[in-house]
């Protein structure tokens, strides 16, 4: 559980909820989110960005829930920002080593940055403020597809599963020597290609199970609507 | 009428692999029946023609007196609840009450009538307290009390089990088997798939035997005590059975079935002693 768990949006309790109706509050956070995601002005931002981390402050949100999950996003969105100042066409500047960022690039990738700061945050504020169960009934007040919503409750339901058979993958290897040492060598890149096989092969048999149990049980196709 | 009937049915599998040959069962309503056999013996096929998820080759299942077929399905598993093995297989809900409301609102019933049965199914499994929950923080055991609530909200006639009791605690089995106790009190027929020849013998009152795919026997739960069956089953006999076969001295004619039965023949044995002793 200990890695599902970052996943765990169960996890994050916060103390007051904002504003009273569920649904007002799904509403205003996604229209922040959006606004957030599509706005260019710096000035905006920032008051949006600061706007919504004392909103976070005064909602009492866990900060090791919200440091965790950015612990996850780091990767993905550095990794690919990272490149823009090199990759931009614009005003050229010397860096280090005779390498050359773009001053363009260099301001999409910090507004990029920003964004997804920002973003980040509001996102923790609804999933911290708002149950699972809550959530999905107002996206599908608002109009979101039963299949998208059904899409994400079962990766929620499964991701924990699937992290739960990765530990104990890794527990096996770390019974049969795997210790971090091993682990970072160049032959654990062949050892993870295995891991990510097998968990793909085991998934899909998973996947087998679930649509079996789910038609034993009366399933047809997905429910057209739900009260 | 029986609860479930087979008639020669037989199921092979894409790769040409017999999985059931021929096999003719007849179960009757209310019984408590336990399916043994090795793995491969084609025990899940078999639990999985009974819900309709495989439709017999050749042959005939019927299920209350109905024959299965392609356009009655979703009739026949109202009628027969399957509980899988690993019970993460079936909870796939966001919440505990979601996971159980899922088969009845597949049956297209009332709110209110979903709220009603999903409750009482959940309180007759002792779960009502985690409805809100998410699975993943659930015990095995409470998982799987959960899947057969999402089964029992259906309120199917037959309910069948693969095997209930793997990798459940001892404290998890017990709470099990008092379930399936109470369940067939109900008057539901039970039908499940187990390796636990000692769970079968003090729980069923009629036993299945598969090896191979082929019927090996069917019949009371003598057949657990009957070396030969055991052995060509790849099973072995009840720990109390082993346990009276190592004392041949104390001249039992009869191996005890189960512990209750182990009881009353020692009960007897002291009997006879003490009026055989002077007193």
């Amino acid at each position: 559980m200990l890695i599902g768990g970052f996943f765990d949006i169960s996890e994050a309790g916060s103390k007051r909820k904002i504003i009273k109706s569920a649904h007002v509050r799904v509403i205003i956070l996604l229209i922040i989110l959006c606004l957030a995601a599509s706005i260019r002005n710096y000035p905006i931002l920032c008051a949006i960005g600061t706007t919504v981390f004392f909103l976070c402050v005064w909602a009492g949100i866990k900060w090791r829930y919200v440091f965790l999950r950015m612990l996850f996003l780091i990767p993905f969105g550095l990794g690919a920002i990272i490149l823009l100042p090199f990759s931009i066409e614009g005003k050229k500047q010397e860096w280090v080593w005779g390498l050359t960022i773009s001053e363009e690039g260099l301001s999409v990738a910090l507004l990029l940055i920003s964004k997804l700061f920002v973003c980040h945050f509001i996102l923790c504020l609804l999933l911290s403020t708002t149950s699972p169960t809550e959530l999905f009934h107002t996206m599908r007040k608002i109009g979101v597809p039963i299949v998208i919503i059904e899409i994400i409750k079962i990766t929620m339901r499964y991701l924990a599963v699937l992290f739960d058979e990765i530990e104990r993958m890794v527990t096996a290897q770390q019974a049969r020597g795997l210790t971090f040492k091993t682990f970072a060598s160049w032959r654990s890149y062949k050892r993870s290609g295995e891991l990510m096989g097998v968990l793909l092969i085991r998934s899909y048999h998973r996947s087998i199970r679930v649509h079996e149990a789910m038609i034993s049980r009366g399933f047809n196709s997905m429910e057209k609507e739900r009260k | 009428m029986y609860a479930i009937e087979f008639q020669n049915v037989t199921y092979q599998y894409p790769n040409g692999m017999d999985a059931l040959k021929d096999i003719n069962l007849k179960i009757p309503v209310g019984a408590k029946v336990a399916l043994l056999g090795p793995n491969g013996a084609g025990k899940s096929t078999l639990l999985h023609h009974l819900n309709g998820l495989k439709l017999p080759q050749k042959g005939k299942v019927s299920i209350m007196g109905e024959e299965l077929t392609k356009k009655n399905v979703s009739l026949i598993r109202q009628k027969v609840g399957l509980v899988f093995q690993d019970p993460d297989d079936q909870v796939f809900s966001s919440t505990v009450l979601e996971d159980v409301e899922f088969g009845p609102r597949n049956l297209k019933k009332s709110e209110q009538e979903i709220q009603e049965v999903c409750l009482a199914a959940l309180g007759n499994v002792g779960m009502l307290e985690y409805k809100e929950s998410a699975p993943y923080h659930l015990s095995y055991g409470q998982k799987k009390r959960v899947a057969i609530a999402g089964v029992l909200a259906m309120k199917p006639e037959i309910i069948i089990l693969d095997e209930p009791m793997s990798y459940l605690d001892p404290q998890g089995q017990d709470d099990v088997a008092g379930l399936l106790q109470g369940l067939n009190f109900l008057g539901k027929t039970i039908l499940l798939s187990t390796h636990d020849v000692n769970f079968a013998s003090s729980w069923a009152d009629l036993v299945i035997i598969l090896k191979g795919g082929e019927l090996l026997t069917v019949g009371g739960i003598d057949l657990l005590v009957n070396e030969e069956i055991i052995r060509k089953a790849n099973l072995h006999l009840p720990v109390i059975s082993r346990l009276f076969k190592m004392l041949p001295e104390l001249g039992f004619n009869q191996l005890p079935k189960n512990e209750q039965e182990a009881v009353r023949l020692l009960s007897r044995l002291m009997y006879e002693e003490e009026s055989r002793s002077p007193s």
